[in-house]
């Protein structure tokens, strides 16, 4: 079993209580077994052989939404998501994955996204993509999310590297969903998703990566490692970073003022696998007049809304924790939040919860604006 | 409840429940029972480690309104279904085991804050609130209870109402029954009652005293107004080393007894001095380890009280530590109780906690010591961490070597009470007590009536007065 190589994870966590009030599920539903600590307790069940893996611990496993909290809380430094990826790992194998979860991965690996969605919603983005498809220095990968759900993000994106004479290519096709395969659990499908992209890029003979993608970056920084491959020289950079390089290098100018009030929601990915916490910061102080206003939750901290993948398969989960996240950010007062991920960006604006009088923009479409 | 004979009445009886809670609320899966089957204890926690499956109660239900809870107790009575309330299940003494079975009310979706009250100082809450929530909130306008725990992270409110819990700043601000101003609580026949708008008065017994400690055997308690504070402008420390218990006893008692309101101190004995401040804080040293602190809001008051404690030691310490130590110590306060730095299995340990006054609180420590240590393979740790004008608390453990601790759990049981027995009998006959504010639960249930004695009887009679049926955590706190 996978989850023989989590015993100490399990064991340590199995017993302990020091997270759960910060566990994302356990948080919005008050639920005991909703608890790390619970799922620790019924894996350590299973590596002693006293329960077999059981459609309703399957569930259980599926229902957390791996944003990290727990791991990023716990001072002891266990690590009990990717104990969960082991489970998960086990369950495929065993046939015990529970339907809703099935359809996601089937979309995953026909569609490259999570949304059952066969084409880009975008033909703006659809003429983009046909338009730069010739090898070039810098490859822009967009993500599922920004393809299908945000694509305004991908054309600003565009627009601000065609303003800074950037020398950049997309792909016809992204093969972007290998880090959501892997966190379902399916592993040999994650792997072939990622050699594919892989392939991909190493076609384009570009020179670095620039992704709008937090799950893509993460992937080809790190996760990658995890199945076993590599980028090998490839410099990767999330959107953040380059538009920093580009402001730095003189290659875009801020040229407006932002009059406004303003707060920054950072994604799982972003929040606390890659810890990529400064350079949006950084971005966003380059704007003359803005009045920013620090999440009370923030950085490793942020306040997960859940992921593509539980968002399509347990979506009460996803919206309790959508409406807890909005809440704080409506009592900031802001007038404008600023997010970096078409996911999220898609999740705030659809929220039934949102006040009209708040403005959701990605950063990249900020930057736009005001470049 | 359930038998096989039973089973379409187990069904009308769920369907009682659904009725009352919703269907989202009411939960029968094995995974959701099993969630309730296992709290700090370790005696649950041997039992599943050795793979066998621990006692599951026949459903959970989350109320989230004192009419549901109401409308509960009302079903478990007529049908004599055994009632276990669960909050953060963060107990160490098994309190809130559904050990007959029958319904488990996991108070966590009753968890608003209902009212700060900037003028009274208080604040109201329904009690499935995990404390940390309530501390948060009350920190966005300045305030907090300043009943602050390792356990705050999971345990709710009504955790700590329900068996006298306290905090790491009690010596100063007080355990949690004396933070009470007022309680809603729901007694086993279902009615909803209040105590008294304040605690202080003339009017009879305080009934907040009765329920609070009651460890879910006289009612259920649903919603509690209790102090807050205004946060300390400035908490400082100081450490020191002493080269005996007695010494650095002595020296905490003499703080005390002059009045000089530490918010906290902590003394480790020898043992878990180096058990525990080394693995944490890294302090390599012989001896017992002290630390105190002082908090207020005026710099001046508080560093003429940290004057006094400081030449207090200073008469019998080895070893001024200066104030890093304490500050280090206080910002590593809950990482004591993360693996690994928390003691975990394949050890044995109990966490034997006791009180007694200043005069015989040192015979109890080196009595229990001796008792522990008498077993093969057994260590005994101990700080004191509550004190009192008269008194203090010893917050004590024994660890039993894992070469020790036979793999079967019912000899491991067996022979985890034996050494509790021997230990807190030498606190019993010595004028201390079974506990200080861990609470009796299942744990010491059975010795209740000894520590009593003829005075037990008070209780058991409010106890067949109030639950006639025993349908409130049955098999708990002596009844």
């Amino acid at each position: 079993m996978n989850i023989e190589n989590y015993k100490k994870d399990i064991d340590a966590c199995r017993f302990c209580f020091m997270c759960r009030h910060v566990c994302s599920v356990a948080r919005v539903t008050h639920e005991e077994e909703m608890t790390p600590r619970v799922r620790g307790l019924l894996l350590s069940m299973v590596l002693r052989k006293a329960t077999d893996y059981t459609e309703e611990i399957s569930e259980k496993i599926y229902q957390c939404t791996l944003c990290k909290y727990c791991k990023e809380w716990c001072e002891g430094g266990w690590d009990l998501p990717s104990a969960i990826i082991a489970a998960r790992f086990d369950l495929v194998k065993k046939g015990l994955v529970p339907e809703v979860v099935k359809n996601v991965k089937e979309s995953l690996i026909k569609f490259d996204n999570a949304y059952n969605q066969e084409g880009p919603i975008s033909t703006d983005l659809q003429e983009v993509v046909s338009q730069y498809i010739t090898p070039a220095k810098t490859l822009l990968l967009f993500g599922s999310s920004v393809l299908y759900l945000s694509p305004e993000i991908g054309l600003s994106a565009v627009n601000i590297f065609k303003k800074g004479k950037v020398d950049f290519m997309v792909l016809k096709r992204e093969a972007a969903s290998a880090n959501e395969l892997y966190n379902l659990g399916y592993i040999k499908e994650a792997k072939e998703k990622a050699l594919t992209l892989l392939e991909k890029i190493k076609t384009s003979d570009c020179q670095e990566v620039v992704t709008l993608s937090g799950s893509l970056y993460y992937l080809l920084t790190e996760g990658i490692t995890k199945m076993e491959l590599e980028v090998g020289n490839l410099r990767v950079y999330h959107i953040t970073g380059f538009l920093l390089k580009l402001i730095s290098e003189g290659k875009i100018e801020l040229k407006k003022t932002l009059n406004k009030k303003l707060t920054y929601h950072e994604s799982d990915y972003l929040a606390r696998y890659s810890k990529l916490h400064d350079e949006p910061r950084k971005l966003i102080k380059q704007i003359e007049g803005v009045d920013y206003v620090e999440l009370r939750w923030n950085r490793g901290k942020a306040r997960s809304i859940g992921s593509a993948l539980i968002k399509n398969t347990y979506p009460d989960l996803a919206t309790k924790l959508l409406k807890t996240r909005l809440d704080e950010v409506i009592k900031t007062g802001v007038d404008t939040l600023i997010i970096s991920s078409g996911e999220d960006k898609s999740s705030f604006i659809n929220s039934t919860d949102k006040p009209s009088s708040l403005q959701i923009i990605d950063i990249v479409e900020l930057i736009d604006e005001l470049s | 409840m359930l038998n096989q004979n039973d089973e379409y009445l187990t069904s009308m009886i769920l369907s009682e429940l659904e009725d009352v809670v919703g269907e989202n609320n009411l939960k029968t899966k094995n995974v959701d029972r099993f969630a309730h089957a296992v709290d700090f204890y370790w005696v649950p926690r041997v039992w599943v480690d050795r793979g066998k499956n621990p006692i599951l109660p026949e459903c959970v239900v989350y109320p989230e309104n004192v009419e549901q809870v109401s409308k509960i107790v009302k079903i478990s009575n007529t049908h004599r279904i055994p009632l276990t309330a669960w909050g953060g299940g963060s107990g160490s003494q098994g309190g809130a085991l559904p050990i007959k079975r029958g319904i488990v009310l996991d108070m966590k979706k009753m968890n608003r804050v209902i009212d700060i009250n900037e003028s009274a100082y208080t604040v109201t809450a329904e009690v499935g609130i995990i404390h940390q929530n309530l501390e948060w909130e009350l920190e966005k306008k300045g305030y907090s209870t300043m009943h602050v725990p390792a356990s705050i992270s999971c345990a709710t409110l009504g955790g700590f109402l329900a068996h006298k819990g306290t905090g790491v700043l009690s010596t100063k601000y007080g355990k949690i029954e004396d933070l009470i101003i007022n309680m809603e609580i729901v007694l086993p026949n279902g009615d909803i009652v209040n105590t008294l708008q304040v605690p202080r008065h003339s009017c009879g017994p305080d009934l907040n005293q009765l329920f609070c400690g009651s460890e879910g055997t006289l009612g259920i308690i649903t919603k509690a107004t209790v102090k807050m504070f205004d946060t300390p402008k400035y908490r400082k420390f100081q450490a020191f080393m002493f080269k005996n218990m007695h010494d650095a006893l002595d020296a905490g008692r003499k703080i005390m007894t002059k009045r000089l309101q530490p918010s906290v101190i902590r003394l480790y004995d020898e043992e878990e001095t180096i058990h525990q401040i080394e693995r944490v804080l890294g302090v390599k040293k012989n001896g017992c380890y002290l630390v105190f602190g002082f908090d207020g809001r005026d710099e001046e008051i508080v560093n003429k009280l940290m004057e006094s404690a400081v030449n207090i030691c200073l008469e019998t310490s080895t070893e001024s530590l200066g104030s890093n130590f304490g500050e280090s110590w206080w910002e590593h306060r809950y990482k004591f109780f993360y693996p690994p730095y928390l003691m975990d299995l394949p050890e044995a340990f109990g966490t034997m906690d006791t009180v007694a006054t200043y005069d015989k609180i040192e015979k109890i420590y080196w009595g229990m010591k001796a008792a522990a240590e008498s077993f093969q393979g057994t260590k005994f740790i101990a700080h004191f961490s509550h004190w009192y004008e008269w008194g203090c608390m010893m917050y004590d453990r024994f660890i039993i070597h894992p070469d020790y601790v036979p793999k079967d759990p019912d000899e491991a049981i067996r022979l985890y009470n034996k050494v509790w027995n021997k230990c807190i009998r030498v606190s019993l006959n010595n004028g201390g007590l079974l506990n200080e504010h861990h609470g009796v639960g299942l744990k010491m249930s059975y010795l209740m009536q000894e520590q009593y004695g003829p005075a037990f009887q008070v209780l058991r009679k409010i106890k067949n007065v109030l639950d006639p049926n025993n349908i409130m955590n049955p098999g708990k706190l002596g009844f």
